[in-house]
């Protein structure tokens, strides 16, 4: 099968799963249940908070769940089974080899490499977002990195204090008030939900890379080009989920909850916390009587 | 230009929130201030008593016990965590929970110090939020060319004492995380806090060893 039929066949299987993740969206009750609802949801516990001041226990008395929203866990955790399978198989085989057999600086240069050639969608994507200033760093870390660093294999621009930062569809989506729907967990592809997987495949047709390719018949480019990226993720993140799956008791709840906030924190840009749920929004945790405040001695 | 009446209107009403809000800005300060310190003593303390390389692996995890109650609200935090779950739990599944919760905790982290590698945490700035907590943003510092690490400190200070009640790492809150994962153990049990006591054992003998 040439690369052209595969990316038919693919774009063609992520269709058909976008159509069927709308049609679920628009008819899920829970998929209404965005950002804004869940603040407001901790709003509600946080008023009857001034309720159970007097009633020495002080918890959260809602009846919601506190797992995150996941209406298609089933499927979900199906395929993320699948995935850890294709994980242990071949993914992260791979990322060991490029990780511990490849040279630091190698490794480097073709991580550099690979974020270089994603800055046009991280430009378009800054500008969508309105963000001059970021869009004016991702246009200085490109002409820095191409020229002073060779290609983009050096990362010249970040030793001068000029940061990658990471931008997609998905995001820009979010800023413009899309909801994200349910969380869904993609073959292969893992952590995503209807928005970001909408984001994924525009990504993947406006690419400039992929249609110069794709225009000269250079139809290796984009497969090498998202294995060596995937390979690259992979093996960015072996100690991080080594921990995770070591010290977690449900593996693929960790994973939905770290992937809902970090997309949630890279759509805020890493900025403002507030209305974040943490201890002590749903209940006043010092006013568990004197006992309990001096009892963090022990 | 002239300014419009409404312009005007606006300019003056926005000076006088600022007048009126001085004295609450000066008092945030005091408690922010206090929770840099607070943070900034923490991690100096946790470098001096935690990563010394020949430390027995009973003497870190007795150091890190300290130091973690010290400066955490841990009861709180483990409360919070369980959510609605904790009411439902009889006294002595609370008691049994509060214990696995810290061992959890401790058997998590306390090998991380053993892996210490020099890296130093630079304390920027503090924000005071819901005027009754503060945001401590840090940043851990890598090597030239890497961005550095995001770590926010959520702090309280009930009777003068500061406590951490959560640390978020790029964004991601280590109790919500803890809290959404507990929340979906209970609920593959059939929504028995047992079940979730069983796995917390299990995972705390192992993390022993």
């Amino acid at each position: 099968m040439g690369f052209r039929e595969f990316s038919r066949v693919f774009l063609g299987g992520l269709c058909i799963l976008l159509v069927s993740g709308g049609v679920f969206f628009a008819t899920s009750p829970a998929a209404h249940a965005d950002e804004k609802n869940v603040a407001a949801k901790f709003y509600v516990v946080d008023a009857a908070d001034q309720q159970q001041i007097a009633d020495s226990m002080n918890l959260d008395l809602s009846s919601e769940d506190d797992a995150d929203e996941d209406p298609l866990e089933g499927f979900n955790r199906a395929m993320f089974g699948f995935n850890e399978f294709f994980d242990a198989l071949l993914l992260r085989p791979a990322a060991e080899f490029y990780a511990k057999v490849l040279p630091p600086p190698l490794q480097r240069g073709i991580r550099n490499f690979l974020r270089n050639l994603r800055s046009p969608i991280i430009l378009a994507n800054d500008l969508l977002q309105g963000e001059g200033e970021r869009a004016g760093i991702t246009v200085s870390r490109f002409f820095i990195n191409t020229t002073i660093g060779i290609g983009g294999l050096s990362d010249q621009a970040g030793r001068m204090g000029y940061f990658y930062h990471n931008e997609d569809f998905g995001q820009t989506f979010a800023v413009w008030g899309s909801g994200s729907g349910p969380y869904l967990v993609l073959p292969i592809l893992g952590p995503s939900n209807p928005r970001d997987l909408v984001g994924t495949v525009v990504e993947y047709l406006v690419d400039p890379v992929n249609i110069w390719a794709d225009n000269q018949d250079h139809d290796w480019i984009p497969l090498t080009r998202t294995v060596s990226t995937g390979v690259e993720r992979r093996a960015a993140a072996l100690e991080i989920l080594d921990e995770a799956k070591k010290s977690s008791l449900d593996y693929y709840a960790t994973i939905r909850s770290l992937y809902n906030q970090r997309r949630a924190d890279e759509i805020r840009n890493g900025e403002d916390v507030d209305n974040r749920p943490a201890p002590g929004f749903s209940y006043n945790i010092f006013n568990t009587g004197p006992n309990q405040a001096s009892g963090n001695q022990h | 230009m002239m300014m419009t009446k409404r312009q005007f209107l606006t300019a003056l009403l926005a000076a006088t929130c600022l007048l009126l809000t001085k004295p609450a800005t000066v008092k945030a300060d005091e408690f922010t201030d206090g929770a840099v310190k607070f943070i900034e003593t923490l991690a100096d303390d946790a470098v001096q008593s935690l990563t010394a390389q020949n430390l027995e692996k009973k003497e870190r995890i007795k150091r890190f016990r300290i130091l973690l109650n010290q400066n955490f609200a841990v009861d709180a935090i483990g409360r919070w965590v369980l959510g609605r779950y904790w009411r439902k739990a009889t006294k002595e599944e609370q008691a049994e929970y509060a214990v696995l919760f810290e061992d959890l905790i401790v058997a998590t982290y306390v090998n991380r110090f053993e892996e210490f590698s020099g890296e130093t945490l630079k304390v920027i700035k503090a924000i005071s939020q819901n005027g009754k907590d503060a945001i401590v943003k840090s940043e851990i510092i890598r090597p030239a060319g890497q961005p550095p690490v995001r770590v926010d400190w959520r702090v309280r200070s009930p009777n003068g004492a500061y406590k951490i009640v959560d640390v978020l790492v790029e964004g991601v809150s280590m109790s919500q995380t803890q809290r959404s994962e507990f929340s979906s153990v209970i609920k593959r049990e059939g929504g028995e806090i047992a079940g979730l006591l069983t796995a917390l054992r299990q995972k705390t003998a192992v993390l022993n060893e």
